[in-house]
């Protein structure tokens, strides 16, 4: 049997599993500091650019893993949700959520873990996203041209540039070694690696 | 300070000492001992739900037949139910194999051996009184005890004896070892183990829960803290123990404030008892105030990544939950528009609940998990995260306006930064990228217009 799975279970363990999943998602979001929208803005005044480090970091992981997979034949790609291209609705889509972005300081996900560590903004913020799934919803039919428009289907980068998906694959690895890289020189080299493990954790101390 | 010196007996306190003393908390357990014992806690309890409706053999058997059936219709099959038993039970074993390995020195050595189950003279006497006691026989009161009485290492030895047996048998069992004659066997093992362990789980969960004298014992396993008061009067021994330390620590300090050479002091092995033992790596990066390095945070959100299009067909993501929440709220106020609507109805088909979904649940898993995390960093706090120069009202209606857009945005773009920027990403959708040069774009140029707002 190859993966994935979720075809196969049970209610139950579905509702397990994705709790379980999800749970990581919010842990890990929380540890690369995502719960504050003041570190999550801090990326677009130059000043702390792990947003763009983290998520890239996760892309490659899970990128070259999923490539992995598949190719030893374990993860079924024709059972894996490749999200359609809509280029004109995704460039403006992408464009408006970028600004709800910087205006609100956070982005749906991130909103979460920041409301459940206590960020009583963020409670605003979530208010905000089903305000506008609303809006998005009643409106549509209104421009349901645009809202089609651009539509190539699943595409992928390495069928839209007619290359080797592990060219492609390679490619984006390198380019996001080149931003970290260039992320690391405008922060000061590894300040931040080395101001986690210098010292030990105080909160042991104390008790 | 209730004490001038330490008594070496239990003594009977004084109101305001009592007062003192039960203000103050003493750390019991370590915050990865609090893990391991519900993490252990919920394995049980699944594994004792889906056991119990597993033996199907008429001389075993204790569950109703209407029980089995439940499960195993829950499950969708008996091989669903008995995958589901296995595989939890391997998790749990190598759990308890990852605490032995990586922790043996702190766990098996300092927490095992010497504090729950090594007995001493007064935990036989204790024994004996608290039976005597029991019966009506005697009067005696109990000697003091270590940071566990006498009772609970019992119940413990009986658990670490029998744990590693229900693991053997249950591999055994599950991956057919030692061929059929020891299965035959493994399988009357197991039972008679885990029967064991349950009549004293029994016990356990009586006086944890239950009895009210153990309130703080209880308590303890969620805080990890118990106040003075309950540990001079239980655990009088374990009590001492932390006094002498803090004691200590106190001379110390006061030397080095007044600058006197440290006096020599005898070999350490005669005077102080074991120090504690220094937090693993692991457990200082979980405890750690600073946020994770975004490389080692990334990688754990890119394995969580795979992990989900692994096991679930699709990537991570926000809106779409919400998007259905929303969904499932307009269709209990307007099932017929929402049913009729050329949009909601993607969502919503009745009969069909719009909540039963990946991403619905992923969103609850999400919040946990951020509060999990945020808990054990300390981070918990209801604030408002703002620039300096705003007030709270500016940065709430900002937050919504932002919500708003960024919601809109993502129902155009057909996901948000996590749905389609990261998923997308991952899997080298070409329209993932586009959306997220958009977003970046898009942030940084209206981060020149908010700097006021930020900065």
């Amino acid at each position: 049997m190859t993966a994935p799975f979720a075809g196969s279970f049970s209610i139950p363990v579905f509702i397990f599993v994705s709790l379980l999943l999800g749970f990581f998602f919010g842990f890990f979001l929380d540890r690369a500091g995502f719960s504050s929208a003041m570190k999550l803005t801090a990326q677009f005044y130059f000043r702390d650019f792990a947003v763009l480090k983290v998520m890239f970091t996760a892309i490659i992981v899970a990128m070259v893993g999923i490539g992995y997979l598949a190719s030893l034949g374990w993860l079924d790609m024709g059972q894996v949700f490749v999200p359609a291209t809509l280029l004109w609705p995704q460039l403006v889509g992408g464009l408006l959520l970028g600004a709800g972005f910087i205006v609100g300081g956070y982005c749906p996900g991130t909103s979460v873990v920041a409301a459940a560590t206590g960020k009583l903004d963020a409670l605003f913020f979530i208010v905000g996203i089903f305000a506008g799934i609303f809006l998005f919803g009643v409106t549509v039919p209104g421009f349901e041209g645009f809202n089609a428009s651009g539509s190539l289907g699943a595409l992928t980068l390495p069928q839209w540039l007619n290359l080797n998906t592990g060219i492609v694959i390679f490619a984006v690895v390198v380019v996001a070694v080149g931003a970290f890289w260039a992320a690391e020189m405008s922060e000061g080299p590894w300040k931040t690696f080395a101001r986690t493990y210098g010292r030990t954790v105080e909160g042991d101390k104390q008790l | 300070m209730p004490f001038e010196t330490l008594p070496i007996e239990p003594v009977i306190l004084s109101a305001e000492q009592a007062e003192v003393m039960a203000q103050r908390q003493l750390k019991k357990h370590h915050v990865a001992i609090i893990l391991l014992h519900w993490f252990n806690a919920t394995v049980w309890l699944l594994e004792l739900a889906t056991g119990g409706a597993l033996i199907s053999s008429v001389f075993y058997r204790f569950a109703p037949g209407w029980y089995l059936e439940m499960l195993t219709s829950m499950f969708g099959s008996r091989a669903n139910l008995l995958r589901f038993h296995i595989v939890l039970g391997v998790v749990w074993t190598t759990v308890f194999f990852v605490y032995g390995i990586f922790g043996h020195r702190t766990y098996l050595k300092m927490e095992i051996l010497q504090r729950e189950v090594g007995l001493d003279a007064d935990d036989w006497r204790w024994l004996r009184v608290r039976l005597l006691r029991i019966l009506g026989k005697s009067r005696e009161h109990l000697p003091p005890q270590g940071i566990y009485n006498a009772g609970q290492k019992l119940f413990a030895v009986m658990i670490y004896i029998m744990i590693p047996v229900i693991m053997l048998t249950g591999m055994t069992m599950a991956f057919h070892w030692f061929g059929p004659a020891a299965i035959r066997w493994a399988i009357v093992v197991h039972f008679a183990a885990v029967g064991m362990v349950v009549s004293g789980l029994m016990v356990h969960v009586y006086m944890g829960a239950v009895f009210p004298e153990e309130k703080p014992a209880f308590f303890s396993m969620i805080t990890g803290t118990v106040n003075e008061l309950f540990a001079y009067r239980h655990h009088f021994k374990w009590w001492r123990e932390v006094k002498m330390q803090e004691k200590q620590w106190e001379q110390a300090w006061e030397r080095e404030q007044s600058g006197e050479p440290a006096a020599p002091s005898p070999p350490a092995e005669l005077t102080a008892p074991p120090s504690p033992p220094q937090p693993s790596a692991l457990m200082r990066a979980l405890r750690a105030r600073d946020y994770w390095p975004p490389y080692i945070a990334g990688a754990g959100l890119g394995l969580t990544l795979l992990a989900t299009f692994f096991v679930m067909g699709q990537g991570l993501g926000a809106s779409g939950g919400f998007t259905r929440y929303l969904v499932a709220i307009l269709s209990l106020f307007a099932p017929g528009y929402t049913a009729a609507s050329a949009y909601w109805s993607n969502y919503y088909q009745p009969g069909h609940s719009p909540l039963l979904d990946f991403l619905v649940f992923e969103i609850i898993g999400a919040a946990i998990g951020g509060l999990v995390s945020g808990w054990l960093s300390g981070r918990l706090k209801f604030t408002v995260d703002k620039g300096p120069r705003i007030s709270r009202r500016t940065r709430y209606l900002l937050a919504t306006g932002g919500g708003v857009l960024t919601g809109f945005g993502a129902r155009l773009a057909r996901g948000c930064t996590s749905g389609l920027a990261l998923s997308g990403g991952a899997v080298l959708s070409a329209g993932a990228f586009v959306f997220m040069l958009a977003v970046f774009a898009a942030g940084f140029m209206g981060a020149y217009f908010m700097r006021r707002y930020w900065l």
